[in-house]
Order: structure tokens, then C-alpha cells, then sequence
């Protein structure tokens, strides 16, 4: 990796660090701040998406708080980690883990989760999460 | 074209699987390796998910793979490395043999390097998708 696409490495994994950091601190201003206008969230969109309340793809700033009311709405986080980052290029990897417990059926579900962010000009663009999505289908799912 | 050499020793190993040279594959991991296979919910349901150690292990892992999955395609369009890892990221589209379903996913692949050799590697994906296209239908009763 040359000097340059180094630094700008760098501080690419330096904003996703912070975007988490603000997240977790519940600073929705702050963690719309570190994404273009025009960002998308691919959260887990595919197989699941009919059960899980907030695997969906939405664009923007409006759209990603809805996305993040949907959570707050039918999830109780027991625990939500993310701490190890990788960078190359325009993309940034975000690793962790939750343990969740669904409002609506009252299970509990585990995953690792794996962030993949393409950044443009120093700020998020796309995230897109990869995690168990068998294992939150199930929670959400009542007997 | 990631510069990094964790991307390159990624490439060189996803290059071995797609060329179906597995002993080259294999040679190029540590004794010790591990792989992660989306091991979770949906292990008891797609015969190649789960934890699989050494040689024999993903060697085993590799054969529960052709026994059960037609990939109609399998691509990977970036290779990526930072620290100790490397990353693959890419699509796929199988027919699941068992029920005869397809499923078309995204996937990402996180290899750890250690002193040039792949000694682990985790897969994410889609497990939903999976589980949907291996769990057999509703028996009648």
C-alpha cells in the first residue's frame, strides 16, 4: 500500500471507529455526520427481512433513523461490541458481536457481525451488515 | 488491485479453490488452521456450515460442500488485506442438492494470516437464505 492510500486508510477506519463510538453514545447527529447525504444501509437485507424488523436497505438520513427506530422498537440489546477494524482502499471492516433479546417473541439470539463500509471523500457511503441471519429469523419467529 | 500482501496470499488461496487444486489450497494454511463456516444457527441444516480444524477438517468441510451445493456461480470481485487479515468479498448463486432449491447471496470471507499462512477463516452470509434452501419441506403426516 503506497504512503498515501495509507493515510487515507487511516483515516477512513479513524471515521467507522467514530460512527460506532457515536452510535453506542446514541448520538444520531454525530453518526449521520460521518455518512454522504446520499448513504445507503444494507442491514441484513435478504432471507429474513419479513421477520426481522430492521433488515432492510434504506437511503439517507430520515430512512436510517427509521431503520434505527425499528431496532429500538423490537430489540433489547443485551450486549452490542464492535472493536476491531480493518481498512484497504476504499473499504472498511468492522467486526463484533451482539446478544439480543426480541420484544416481540421474548427470545434471545446471538451473532458475530461483520460491517463492510465503502467510504468516499473521508465518509461512509454504504454499509452493509453480514451476520446470523438464521439465528435472528429464529428469535423473531414465535413458536 | 489491493497492494497489500494479505490481499495477495486471499487471492492466491481463493485462486487455488477456483482452479479445484485443493492440495495447493491446503498446503498453503498452517496445521492448526480453523475454519469458521458461518457456524451458528443454521450448522444443523447446511451440511458444510460449522467449525472445521486442520487439514482434515476442511478437507471434510470441502467434501460436505460438493455433496451438497451445485454453485451456478461463485465470484469474488475484491481481495483486501489489513494487519494479520485478509478479505474476499463476492456472490454466489447454488442449487442446494438435498431439496433442489437456489439461492443467490452475498458473501464475505475474513482469512487470518499467520507468517504467510491462512490459519483461519471465517465466512459470512446470508445463513437465512441457506437455511431456507436446505431445510426439507413439511413432511406429510
Amino acid at each position: 500500500m503506497s504512503g498515501q492510500n495509507k493515510r487515507q486508510a487511516d483515516v477512513n477506519r479513524q471515521v467507522v471507529e467514530d460512527f460506532f463510538r457515536l452510535f453506542l453514545e446514541g448520538d444520531m447527529a454525530g453518526v449521520m455526520a460521518c455518512q454522504t447525504d446520499d448513504f445507503v444501509w444494507d442491514i441484513a437485507s435478504g432471507a429474513a427481512s419479513g421477520t426481522v424488523p430492521w433488515f432492510f436497505v434504506c437511503q439517507g438520513a430520515d430512512a436510517g433513523n427509521a431503520l434505527v427506530e425499528a431496532y429500538v422498537q423490537a430489540a433489547d440489546p443485551v450486549v452490542f461490541e464492535v472493536d476491531e477494524y480493518y481498512a484497504d482502499g476504499n473499504k472498511v471492516f468492522a467486526l463484533g458481536r451482539e446478544k439480543v433479546v426480541s420484544k416481540t417473541t421474548g427470545k434471545t439470539f446471538e451473532t458475530k457481525l461483520f460491517y463492510a463500509c465503502t467510504m468516499r471523500e473521508g465518509k461512509i457511503a454504504k454499509l452493509d451488515l453480514a451476520c446470523d441471519t438464521a439465528a435472528a429469523q429464529a428469535a423473531f419467529t414465535h413458536d | 488491485m489491493s497492494s497489500n500482501a494479505n490481499a495477495q496470499i486471499t487471492e492466491r488461496f481463493f485462486g487455488h479453490f477456483l482452479a479445484d487444486e485443493i492440495d495447493q489450497m491446503m498446503d498453503m494454511q498452517t496445521d492448526d488452521v480453523v475454519w469458521d463456516i458461518c457456524d451458528g444457527a443454521a450448522a444443523d441444516t447446511v451440511p458444510y456450515f460449522g467449525t472445521w480444524k486442520g487439514r482434515e477438517g476442511c478437507l471434510a468441510c470441502l467434501e460436505a460442500y460438493d455433496g451438497a451445493a451445485d454453485p451456478q456461480v461463485f465470484e469474488i470481485e475484491r481481495y483486501l488485506g489489513d494487519g494479520d487479515k485478509g478479505f474476499a468479498l463476492g456472490h454466489e448463486t447454488v442449487r442446494a442438492k438435498p431439496t433442489d432449491k437456489t439461492f443467490t447471496t452475498d458473501f464475505n470471507f475474513m482469512l487470518t494470516i499467520r507468517d504467510g499462512k491462512v490459519a483461519g477463516l471465517k465466512c459470512y452470509i446470508d445463513s437465512a437464505a441457506l437455511i431456507t434452501a436446505f431445510a426439507p419441506r413439511s413432511g406429510r403426516r
